[in-house]
């Protein structure tokens, strides 16, 4: 369980989140919605300690954010940025070894490898294991960072925009993905999502943000309503639900 | 890459034993001691610049950067003009080789710690910051440099002149032996994080996610950079330029993100090409040129092409 409590942060005197308090649940897909700017990726930045709040505090497990070493914060949390660019020789099975790094310190086990094996055919990567990163698409690219996040096989997973560069049928699997990780190996999943659609109908519970607030935040059935969305993105909705399906629709 | 090293590996053995022996007379003591001394201080250098390229540019996630554009080199010379101008060219400074030697690279060392002190301690990490400072700083020791030669007398100024390039004019028994334990004792040090710098290619963010401390990592390898590249300038002059190609060279060969492949193909390419200029420095041009004149002109032929291909490939 993560509880956040009345956190804030500004950078260079722009105040970007204030006074969030959040009590997120173990083993669950937890979306992040809002629009741009809202503060969505420095909050998830903040949960993985990749910057220090100004206040406030985050608390992991009963334990405090700041009081866990690196070395043991690497096996608790993963993080996925949101633009992933590099001019290096690396391949995807490569990169997806270093996810193991923080078990293995580099020397790889049997059991590293058959966690990066693992991944790599959960992403549907093995036909280009051996491809530079920099001579894969976009998604593939995607789907690779994603394995080496799963190969890291810590209990909280953070995905700022996963989607991104996917397309329809790889958006789907990868939040199939996130489902699978959830239920199947109660890993809790956090991701910033832009699509609405996938985020209502994929996710437990759902934090919308808005200028550096908390909008709302509750089980999805509970806060997908029209008004709530409507507040949220300054957009008109019109929900249409059946019992499998909810589509928030914007279009026209 | 066993291939690619055997053949590096036969080609450095056949340069280093024509360099040796080529044109020799054995019984001539003093000729083989300085031949084994130039050679034993290019292979130091050749260490000093393959490692702190390679790892400057993992760092600075910039494959055209070089260590060099920190100042070093021009704090050298400049350093070596205020000498000349307090002291004089009858000095301690400049009769003695080891003092010289020592006086230099502690003057490098230091510029590069409180830059690096100042740097980290304003926590803005972003490298790009740093180099911009060293940047504008090596312009000012330049330029500096530029206007106290207007002032040196004529016969002094021959000592600058020989600061500027680099040469093995200025290497000695005692000044070679300071060079191999200190080189040896910061590649020993420094090649223990080699697993993490494979890391550090991932950028900050990823390293610190995978429990790599990027922070303590970067400042531990760039002063053990500043120590390997004062010890080699004041070994033999300016000479870091060479680094760019070498290390571009080193990546297209090896192909891969890993450390002790890329740093050890780009230390048997710098070797041979230093070695090589040096030779035909010694027996074909008869001396009338510099080291760095020559490295350089090959080098920036190849940076140009460099620059061409990336452009092209750009669109």
């Amino acid at each position: 369980m993560i509880n956040i409590n009345s956190l804030s942060k500004s950078y260079a005197g722009i105040p970007i989140l204030h006074d969030i308090n959040l009590e997120i649940p173990k083993g669950k897909v937890i979306s992040l919605i809002g629009p741009n700017g809202a503060g969505k990726s420095t909050l998830l930045v903040l949960v993985a300690r990749l910057a220090k709040a100004d206040n406030g505090s985050i608390i992991l497990d009963s334990k405090k954010l700041s009081n866990y070493s690196l070395d043991q914060l690497s096996r608790k949390i993963s993080f996925l940025r949101q633009q992933n660019v590099f001019d290096v020789k690396i391949t995807i099975k490569e990169l997806v070894d270093f996810g193991r790094f923080p078990h293995s310190k580099g020397q790889l086990t049997i059991q590293d490898n058959m966690k990066i094996e693992e991944s790599i055919n959960k992403m549907n990567l093995q036909d280009i294991k051996h491809a530079y990163i920099d001579q894969v698409s976009g998604g593939q690219l995607q789907r690779a960072f994603l394995a080496m996040v799963m190969a890291q096989d810590t209990e909280y997973i953070l995905l700022d925009e996963p989607l991104n560069n996917l397309d329809m049928k790889h958006s789907v699997e990868i939040m199939n993905t996130t489902r699978f990780l959830a239920d199947e190996y109660g890993k809790t999943v956090i991701t910033v999502v832009h699509d609405i659609n996938f985020a209502a109908n994929y996710s437990d519970y759902i934090i919308a943000m808005k200028n550096g607030r908390v909008f709302f935040y509750g089980s999805n059935k509970s806060v997908i309503t029209e008004k709530n969305l409507k507040e949220l993105f300054d957009i008109e909705f019109k929900i249409i639900q059946d019992d499998k399906v909810i589509i928030c629709n914007y279009y026209k | 890459m066993k291939k690619l090293l055997f053949i590096l590996l036969t080609l450095l053995v056949v340069i280093v034993l024509t360099f040796l022996s080529y044109d020799i007379d054995f019984s001539n003591k003093f000729v083989v001691a300085g031949r084994v001394e130039r050679l034993v201080a290019l292979i130091l250098v050749s260490i000093s610049i393959s490692y702190s390229t390679v790892v400057f540019q993992t760092i600075s996630d910039n494959k055209i950067l070089t260590p060099s554009l920190m100042g070093y080199e021009y704090l050298y010379v400049f350093s070596q003009v205020l000498l000349l101008l307090i002291f004089g060219g009858n000095s301690l400074f400049f009769r003695s080789k080891e003092l010289s030697f020592i006086f230099a690279s502690s003057i490098m060392i230091v510029y590069s710690l409180i830059l690096y002190r100042v740097f980290f301690k304003r926590n803005k990490k972003n490298v790009y910051f740093i180099l911009l400072i060293g940047l504008v700083l090596g312009i000012f020791f330049n330029t500096s440099t530029q206007f106290l030669q207007m002032i040196i007398n004529p016969n002094e100024f021959g000592y600058i002149q020989g600061a500027m390039f680099s040469s093995l004019s200025r290497i000695s028994i005692k000044t070679i032996s300071i060079a191999v334990v200190t080189i040896l004792i910061v590649i020993v040090y420094l090649s223990r994080f080699f697993k993490f710098l494979d890391i550090l290619v991932l950028g900050r963010e990823y390293s610190l996610g995978l429990g790599v401390d990027y922070d303590k990592i970067a400042r531990n390898q760039l002063i053990g950079i500043s120590v390997l590249i004062a010890i080699s300038t004041a070994l033999i002059g300016p000479i870091t330029f060479i680094g760019v190609f070498i290390s571009n060279i080193s990546y297209r060969l090896t192909n891969t993100y890993l450390h002790h492949r890329t740093i050890t193909v780009a230390f048997f390419i710098t070797a041979m090409s230093m070695l090589a200029a040096q030779f035909v420095i010694e027996h074909i041009l008869n001396y009338r040129h510099s080291l760095g004149v020559l490295i350089n002109l090959a080098g920036g032929l190849y940076f140009i092409l460099l620059i061409l291909r990336t452009l092209r490939t750009k669109k």
